[in-house]
């Protein structure tokens, strides 16, 4: 067989009557045209459902960092161990002097300033001292004593 | 969105080239019901890119390629269907002059596989070059040689040499 028996064969075929063609370029066109509608509709689907499945990934994401979640469960809160008292509490002029005032009383006039003398002795001081309004008192050391453990403990009696 | 030039330009080259596609893809696929498939897929494919073509003066040969890679594209996935084609073509051809050789060529071509068709009729009825046979299937010369030389040497195996008589009876009859 030859290259040039084919060809004759193929011309052969060629010269005999074709089918009714059933096939129009309208069908095509036609066709295209939805081919071309239902792409563009699974563009904008495809589009959106991506749009949204990045939103929810993000929203995730932020939502559940590992910083975020707790290693183990959490005990609840108890009771408070300290209370405060918001009572208000008059707070008189303050009448006691500072320790070191009656040591500063002692000093020349000179060495301390005005306005610390007038505050340890005025009985009008202001109301702004914390120091307890209790009447002047004297602390004397009486006496120690020596307790069986071995350790020194110091005794102060209060007197009026 | 329907483009009014496009659509008028692609009427007309359908009405010049249908009959020419429709009888290339008969003698590819080997009858006419699977060509009309591959004409109609391959013509829908270039209405569909014609609006992206930069150039449009060369859509016959354009039209030409989607036709055959349409065609081996169909082959390669029919591998995978249920359906088993037979060697035999599923009409029988139309009485007329030189009815045998046609039936013995036609039947000995339908044993090819379909880069071998492909080529055999690219190359004997387009009469393509090799160069432009290659850049039509998308392959090699040296691809489109090997393929050409195994089609006709396994045509030549399957006439065997009673082909020669008959060929010449039918030659000298016409």
């Amino acid at each position: 067989m030859r290259e040039d028996d084919l060809k004759s064969t193929f011309e052969q075929l060629r010269a005999a009557p074709m089918p009714v063609r059933g096939l129009t370029a309208d069908d095509i066109i036609s066709s295209g045209e939805a081919v071309r509608k239902r792409r563009r509709t699974m563009a904008v689907v495809g589009s959106g459902v991506g749009t949204t499945a990045v939103v929810v990934a993000a929203v995730l994401a932020l939502a559940l960092k590992p910083g975020d979640v707790p290693s183990g469960p959490v005990d609840p809160a108890g009771p408070s161990s300290t209370t405060s008292v918001s009572e208000p509490v008059e707070v008189p002029p303050s009448t006691t002097p500072p320790p070191e005032s009656s040591v500063v009383s002692s000093a020349p006039e000179t060495s301390r300033p005005p306005s610390t003398s007038t505050t340890s002795t005025s009985p009008t001081a202001s109301p702004s001292s914390t120091s307890v309004p209790e009447e002047p008192v004297v602390t004397t050391t009486t006496g120690t004593e020596v307790t069986p453990m071995g350790s020194t403990s110091i005794q102060v009696t209060r007197t009026p | 969105m329907t483009d009014p030039t496009w659509n008028a330009e692609f009427t007309r080259h359908f009405d010049l080239t249908a009959d020419s596609m429709r009888f290339t893809a008969y003698l590819l696929c080997g009858n006419w019901h699977e060509a009309e498939d591959v004409v109609q897929a391959a013509f829908l494919k270039l209405y569909l890119a014609g609006p992206k073509l930069a150039r449009r003066d060369g859509l016959a040969a354009y039209t030409r390629k989607i036709v055959v890679r349409t065609f081996i594209g169909e082959r390669r996935r029919m591998r995978w269907r249920r359906e088993k084609l037979t060697d035999s073509p599923p009409e029988m051809p139309s009485g007329g002059e030189h009815v045998e050789d046609r039936l013995v060529v036609w039947q000995a071509m339908s044993v090819l596989g379909a880069r071998q068709r492909a080529v055999l009729v690219l190359r004997f009825w387009h009469d393509l070059s090799v160069e432009e046979t290659a850049s039509a299937l998308g392959c090699s010369t040296g691809t489109v040689k090997s393929q050409s030389a195994r089609g006709v040497a396994t045509l030549r195996h399957r006439l065997g040499p009673q082909y020669a008589d008959l060929w010449q009876e039918v030659s000298r009859r016409a």
